[in-house]
This record gives structure tokens, sequence and C-alpha cells, in this order.
């Protein structure tokens, strides 16, 4: 429909996953994400289920297409399905700052992030809620060196007052674009994911050129 | 069209009533099977004709005519007059047998049956008393066809018939005109067809279908919102609500040819005493749904009722009732909702009331009485008023029993009855349906390969449904707020899946022979495939997922030896989480029979309708409840539709065993293990190669 006036700009699609334990407001961090812009994926999926977004943005002059998988509500289930992983080049993970025990389970999530994912996927911790700052429980000084220890970023948000959620956002997809590795061609990422040999079946993230590189990778054909 | 060059026959509708026409020297007085040119068509009705034979030319009444097209009408011109009409029947039912092998029905005439309105067209065949057809040719009807309630109230209809409580003293649906219209907008394909509406044996499967057929017509907005009202109706509640419908209906038929609900029907304005009190704190969008409201204006709601005469409105009462009998406990608790209840049932009398006033004052109080005791029964049959909250019985017990004036008495004592009942019967969890012969099984000595994959599959659907009935609406609604949670049924259901998850790794690792672990592959493949032929998804997932992890898809070699992966690769499929689970949202939907649904990305869907739509202080949010209603009763859609199939004592143990025994395990187990065998695989390739070089 809409003209495109150079077809070598290029749009690069990121995959990320909201993980985290249940009520620590990942569902509402991707509401308050740029709230009213949400692009549904498809007519239907603005009725049945939300839990896959598209999103655009531009990220130091590059177009990004962002699609966010949540998995709020799903933690009855302790096995989610490893399709999730499958592809993700940056992984949020959520506590809520005012809930110690979303805090203390964090060891599990980077252990199951262990098994599905490569290393250089971006990962990024994300401190929720901090509108409670009276009933906090986790301080930042810890939530700060555990991401560090576990070579993750690191911000507090308010998906309430939307304080840090869009930097949250934007910081991945920064690292992930510092990352060519990830989104550059099917090799890399397919032959890392899993920890070794016989991971994950890598996703395919890359459509179009690359810009100002001008390498083809078109054989990315995304699902998204 | 037919301004151009119209033709018209003109049937006189009856012969007395033609003579007051005439009066009138304007008029254009006809007789039946005459054919007229018409010249002019007023809105009014009123049609300016010409009679070709002697050009005369006047008014007449548009209802008493039919189009006809020219070349009918050229051949009729040469028919005798008084043969016409066969000859145009018989037409009639020589262009209609190409679109409709049946031929056009007969329904009595209703004498004092008022003028049909303007749009159609009628043509009396016979004197009055004889058959009659319809043909109309403009599909608009008076009934508005997007209407649901519509094909609500004539499920609720069959139901009720089939349950033979119909009472013998009502007129049968079936004759009334309304039911034949119904036909009319039920099958919009045939709309543009002229025929007669199918004959009477014929109505009854013509309306199912058409239902059944715009039940699943997604761009319909209103028809998901009201399928689980649909299908969570059953027994008791049916019963209620179809006396309800049929009520309407008949007075509906009674007062005559449709009217469109509502709108054309001139409703006095309520004098102020019998206002309710609280609707300002309401507000209501266009679709009729409740968005916001206060707890009192909502509850006020709850006993209010809409014209009986409009259908529509009762079908959107009956949602109101059940989504908020359903998620009630999300904003308020039971005892407050107990006390609001009975407040309004001793609700006093308006101050500065004239004799009159109050006494229709009086007869509104009790049909809000009955309305209070109505909303008590379906509390206790439908919304587990006994399980979720049984120190609510003994006080209703105990109000109901001050219940002594005669209109509402035996009602009372009825719902007395209702509440012992309930309390004295036994729960039965799992609705019984024949059980098949049980497999023999054979001695598997705890070999999990010796067992029959179908014997497996059929027991773990069995276990499955059993914990997926015991899922209540409040274990999914208290789901996402996990204050209240705890060791819930949705819990143990969501386990049971992380158990089989776990199984399935642990069967296959503890082997150290490649071959044992790709037979058990190919066996957990077989279990999968069984599972979704027998719509258990949750068993399915569960065993695809495992077999797809990254602890098993990492064991090449022995996927190497395994020869169904293309299966596997076809299940995972539905597996994949694009679209909030399409792929299984797609599956359910075509489920017929038994199911144990996978319901992942229904929770997914809970959460995100509490975090979109948000209470605003004292104003809940109803929205969301409705929203929640439509997605819990998805959830909990198969609980009513059992399987068949018996118990196999040994391999029910060997499973639970299994079950409860592998969960142990700790996380990092898997991945251990699976380094450990991936490494002993890679040993022995190089062993063969060695071999191999050597000359071996």
């Amino acid at each position: 429909m809409a003209p495109t006036p150079t077809p070598a700009a290029p749009v690069i699609n990121c995959k990320l996953l909201l993980i985290g334990n249940s009520s620590v407001g990942k569902s509402s961090l991707l509401l308050r994400f740029s709230d009213e812009q949400w692009l549904p994926e498809d007519e239907s999926s603005a009725t049945i289920g939300v839990d896959f977004r598209v999103h655009k943005m531009e990220v130091g002059g590059r177009k990004v297409k962002l699609s966010i998988w949540d998995t709020a509500g799903q933690e009855r289930f302790r096995t989610i399905t490893s399709s999730y992983y499958r592809g993700a080049q940056g992984i949020i993970l959520v506590y809520d700052v005012s809930n110690r025990e979303s805090f203390d389970a964090l060891p599990r999530w980077y252990s199951e992030l262990e098994t599905y994912v490569s290393d250089d996927v971006v990962k990024i911790l994300v401190g929720n809620k901090v509108d409670k700052e009276f009933s906090r429980q986790v301080p930042t000084s810890e939530g700060q060196a555990f991401a560090t220890r576990m070579s993750s970023l690191f911000l507090e948000t308010s998906a309430k007052t939307s304080v840090g959620v869009n930097e949250a956002f934007q910081g991945v997809v920064q690292r992930i674009l510092d990352t060519p590795s990830l989104w550059q061609g099917t090799q890399g990422v397919g032959q890392s994911t899993g920890g070794g040999r016989g991971g994950m079946p890598g996703g395919v993230q890359v459509v179009g050129l690359a810009e100002g590189q001008g390498q083809a990778h078109s054989e990315g054909g995304c699902a998204c | 069209m037919l301004a151009a060059h119209p033709l018209h026959t003109a049937n006189p509708f009856t012969s007395t009533s033609i003579p007051s026409l005439t009066d009138d020297p304007d008029h254009l007085p006809f007789q039946r099977n005459e054919i007229l040119d018409i010249v002019k068509q007023e809105e009014s009705g009123w049609w300016a004709a010409i009679r070709t034979e002697n050009d005369q030319i006047g008014w007449i009444p548009q209802a008493f005519v039919e189009p006809i097209d020219d070349e009918t009408a050229d051949r009729l011109r040469h028919t005798r007059q008084d043969l016409r009409c066969y000859e145009y029947n018989a037409e009639q039912l020589y262009t209609s047998a190409s679109t409709d092998s049946v031929p056009p029905p007969y329904e009595p005439a209703e004498p004092g049956t008022p003028a049909p309105p303007s749009p159609r067209v009628y043509k009396r065949i016979d004197q009055a008393g004889a058959p009659q057809i319809y043909v109309s040719t403009k599909a608009h009807d008076l009934v508005n066809d997007s209407d649901p309630s519509y094909r609500l109230l004539f499920q609720y209809l069959q139901q009720y018939e089939q349950n033979a409580k119909y009472p013998k003293n009502l007129e049968s649906p079936h004759s009334s005109p309304y039911y034949s219209h119904s036909n009319r907008f039920l099958s919009p394909a045939e709309e543009d067809t002229t025929h007669g509406t199918p004959n009477r044996a014929g109505t009854l499967s013509t309306i199912t279908t058409a239902a059944a057929a715009n039940a699943k017509r997604r761009d319909n907005y209103s028809v998901p919102r009201l399928r689980p009202l649909l299908e969570n109706a059953s027994g008791e509640a049916v019963l209620t609500l179809s006396k309800n419908a049929l009520g309407g209906l008949i007075k509906r038929t009674k007062s005559g040819r449709m009217k469109t609900p509502a709108d054309t029907i001139p409703r006095p304005a309520e004098p102020w005493y019998l206002k309710p009190v609280y609707s300002d704190q309401l507000e209501v969008d266009a679709d009729g749904n409740v968005r916001f409201g206060t707890l009192k204006a909502l509850v006020e709601k709850l006993t209010c009722e809409a014209s009986p005469l409009d259908t529509q409105k009762m079908a959107e009462e009956t949602l109101f009732r059940n989504i908020f009998l359903m998620t009630f406990r999300t904003f308020t608790t039971a005892d407050v909702l107990f006390e609001m209840l009975v407040a309004t049932y001793r609700m006093d009398h308006p101050k500065d009331l004239a004799t009159a006033e109050f006494e229709e004052w009086k007869g509104h109080l009790i049909a809000t009485q009955r309305r209070v005791l109505m909303i008590f029964t379906m509390w206790l049959e439908d919304h587990r008023l006994l399980e979720q909250e049984p120190q609510i019985a003994s006080r209703l017990t105990e109000f109901l029993g001050l219940i002594l004036q005669p209109p509402l008495a035996s009602m009372a004592r009825l719902l007395v009855k209702t509440i012992s009942r309930l309390t004295f019967s036994i729960p039965s969890i799992s609705p019984t349906a024949s059980p098949t012969k049980a497999r023999k099984s054979r001695a598997h000595k705890n070999d999990l390969l010796k067992l029959d994959p179908i014997d497996v599959a059929e027991q773990l659907t069995l276990l499955e449904y059993r914990r997926y009935v015991r899922v209540t609406p409040q274990d999914c609604l208290g789901h996402s707020n996990r204050q209240a949670s705890g060791e819930s049924n949705l819990t143990t259901f969501c386990g049971t899946h992380d158990r089989v998850v776990s199984w399935v790794k642990v069967s296959i690792l503890s082997h150290d022979g490649l071959g044992k672990r790709a037979s058990t592959i190919e066996f957990w493949i077989k279990v999968a495939e069984k599972c979704k032929l027998m719509n258990n998804f949750a068993s399915m997932s569960a065993v695809i997922i495992g077999l797809s992890s990254t602890v098993i898809s990492r064991l090449h070699l022995t996927w190497a030896h395994v020869s169904r992966k293309n299966t596997l690769d076809a299940l995972l499929k539905y597996n994949e989480p694009t679209g909030g689970f399409a792929g299984y949202r797609s599956l359910l939907q075509a489920v017929e029979g038994p199911c144990v649904p996978f319901i992942i990305m229904y929770l997914t869907d809970l959460v995100h309708i509490q975090d979109h739509y948000t209470d605003e202080g004292e104003r809940i949010c109803f929205l969301q409840r409705q929203r929640s209603y439509e997605t819990v009763s998805a959830i909990l859609r198969y609980q009513t539709r059992a399987y068949g199939i018996a118990e196999s004592e040994s391999t029910m143990s060997f499973i639970c065993r299994h079950l409860g025994d592998e969960f142990a395990r700790d996380s990092s187990w898997f991945w251990m293990r699976s380094q450990e065998v991936q490494q002993s695989e890679l040993a022995h390739a190089d062993i063969r190669k060695g071999l191999e070089a050597a000359g071996f």
C-alpha cells in the first residue's frame, strides 16, 4: 500500500521474549510500551490472544520490527514450549521489586535460558513496579549486581508510571544491533543455541539486505 | 426496476375487504387474479395502477398485489382469469424447484391477522381458512437478521421440547407465523429466491442447521459472546430460561406480526417509583453490554427485568446474570451479595404514593422478588453456591423459610428443596458414559516399551480428563491474582502436563542403549498421535514438548534411528505459540465430542484481559468480567462430555507412579544426563568410525 521509495531500506526483525514469575507485570509492561502504537499481527490476534505483538521502531537510524512474545499467565505450566525460545534474540526477564520471591526465582529462569538459547542472546533484567517504592523488597544494587553476574543488562521500570519502559526495550534492541551475529544470517544463531551442538534450530531473523554492509542475507524468510 | 415497465397481478385479499376501498372514486376496484400495470409507487403503500383492457386508472393498496415479470404476465393474460392463480402457482413451483426441492408449504391462516406492513407483498391463493402462501419478494423482513437472541431462543425452545415438558395447552410455535418467518431470516442464502417457507416437518431442522451455521460465522461479533451461553445452558437453567423465552415468544406472537424489538413498541415511560435507582451509575455501550458499573447498580440490574416482549433484551439479561454470578467473587464477596439481594427482596415502598401507584409498585415488587429468587436459583444450580460458599446455604434456607405469602412461597419451597437435593446428592465428578471394555493389559514388568501406546494414551486421557473436570471457574478467575492461589485444581491440571513432560524426558534419557532410546521416542510419538485422535490436546502437547525439548532433540544419533520424525514435526506445528497458539485454537474450535483442551493460551488471555480492562475505583469494569467469562467458558467448555474409556488398573498405576517419580528430579539432572548420553553417542560413533577405518 505505502509507497516504498528505496527498496534497499532494510528492516531488521527482532524477536523478544518476556519471561518471569507470575504477577510481576509482564503483560502490563508490554501494554505500556508505547501504548497505542501496537500493530496487531493480523486481524485475529486482536481478538484471540495478544501474546504476540509486533512493533516498529527506529534505533540508531535503523528500522527494526519487533515481535514481542509474552508468556504472561503461563506460569502455572512450569514447562512452556521451547518454541517460544526458538530464534529469540532478546530475552526480557522481569521481576517485581516489591516481591522478593519473584527475584529469588530468577536463577531458575536463567537455567532455563541456558538450556534453550545461545549465550550471545541479549538478556535484560527488569525490576518492575518501582512505583511501589514504599514496599520495595529488592534493593536496586542487588538487582544490578545479579544482572552483572549473569552478564545481562539491567533496568528498573514501572509499567504504571511508564518509567524506564521504553528505555528497557530500546536498550535490548540497541544491544541486539550491536551484536551482528544475532541477526546476520542463520549460521551464527543456529549453532550457538542450545549451548552447543544439537541445540534448537536457530530462527532466521534478517529480512532483506543489511544496511551499509552490502551483504545478501535474503535467505531469511521470517515467520513474522 | 418495477417502475420501468411493471406488471402486476392483483389479488383482492378477501372479497369483503374490497368494498370499503371501492367507495373512493379514486380507487381502482379489482378482482382476484387480475393483471394490472403499476404506473406509480407511493411510499404510503398506495400504488397507481392501470387496467389495460379498458384504460381505467386508480389507486390500489400495494399489500394486495404481487409483482410478476413481463413474461409471466404475457402468458397469464392469455389464461382464463379464474385459472390464472393455478397457472401462476404452477409457474412458481416450477421456478422454485431448481433452487429448493421442497414444495411451498401451507400454513393455516390466522383470523384477525393485522394487515401486513408495506414492504411485503402477499398473495392469497384461496379463500380465508384455506392454505395461504407468502411470496415475499423483498427479503427485508421485520425481524432483525443479525439479532442473535432469536437463535438463542429457538435453541432453548428446542431443548425445552426435547425435555418433553412442553405445556400442552400452548399453541405450537410451529404454527405461529413467527416460526415461519424465522426460517426466512435464518437462511439468508434463500432470501433472494421467491419461494414459500419449508413445510412444517422441515422447520425444526432448518432452524437448527441455520443457527449452527450462523454461530460459526466468526464475523458476527456477538456470536462468541453467546456461544458459551448456548452451550452452558443445561438442565434446569434451560428450563427456566425457556419458560421465560417461551412466555416472551407467545406474547410476541399474540401481539401480532413481528415488530422490530423495542424500538417500534412504544413503551410507556416508567413512573418514577418504578425506575431503577442507580441506573446512572451504569455505563452501557451501544451493544447493550455493561462496561462499567458500581456494585449497587450491578446488583440492581441483576434484579431488573427488561420487557418480556423483548427477547433480545431477555437474552442479554440472561448473559448478564451468568457473567455476574460467575465473576462476582472478583469484585465483592458472597456475603455482601447475599445481603444486597435480601435487601432488594425486602425493599420498602417509596414515600408519597397514591393508592393506585402503591398497587402498581406492589406488583412491581413481587416481580422483583421473584427475580431475586430466580437469581438464587441460578446461583445454586449453575454457579456453585454450595461448593464455594456453604455458609450462604444456611442463611439462604433461613431467609427462604420466612417467605410465606402465597405468590412466592411455593417458589421458596422449591428452592429449599433444591438446596437439600444439592447438599445430599453425591457429587458426580465424571458424568457417566458407558465405558468400553477394558483393555487386556499384558504383563509389562514396569517396562514402558512393553505397553501398548494406545493403552497409555487412553489412560493418560482418562487421568487428564478427571483432573480437567475438577477445574472450576473460580480456579481460572483467581488464577491471575496470585494472592488467592495455592493448590487449586487448575494447578493440578497444569501440573500433570509438566509431569508428563518430565516423564517423557526421563524415559528416554534413562536408557543407555541408543536403540532403546530411539524406540522410546517412537513409542511416545505414537502416544501423541493417539492423544490427538482422542482430542486429548493436553497430553499431546506435553508429549511433543518433551520430545522437542533441547535435552532430547540434541541427541542426533538417536533421532537418526527414529522413523516417525515427520509425524512429530506435523504435530509440532500445533504447538507453535504464534498468534497466541493459533494452531490449538483452531483445533479446539473444530472439536466435537470429548476433549481435554490445552489451555495455556487462555490463561494468557485472562491475564491480558485483566490488565487491559481495569476497575476505576468504585466503578467495576464489567466488560472485563464479560471477557473473562467468555474465556473461562472456553476453557471449561468440554467438561460435560465424558470419555467412554474404562480404567485399566495396572496401566493407570504405572502412569501415576511415573508421573510422581520423574517429577522429583532436579531440572539440572536432565541437562547433565543429556550431555552424558550425547557424549557416549559420539564416542560410540567415533569407535565405529575407527573400526571402519581399520577395515572391520
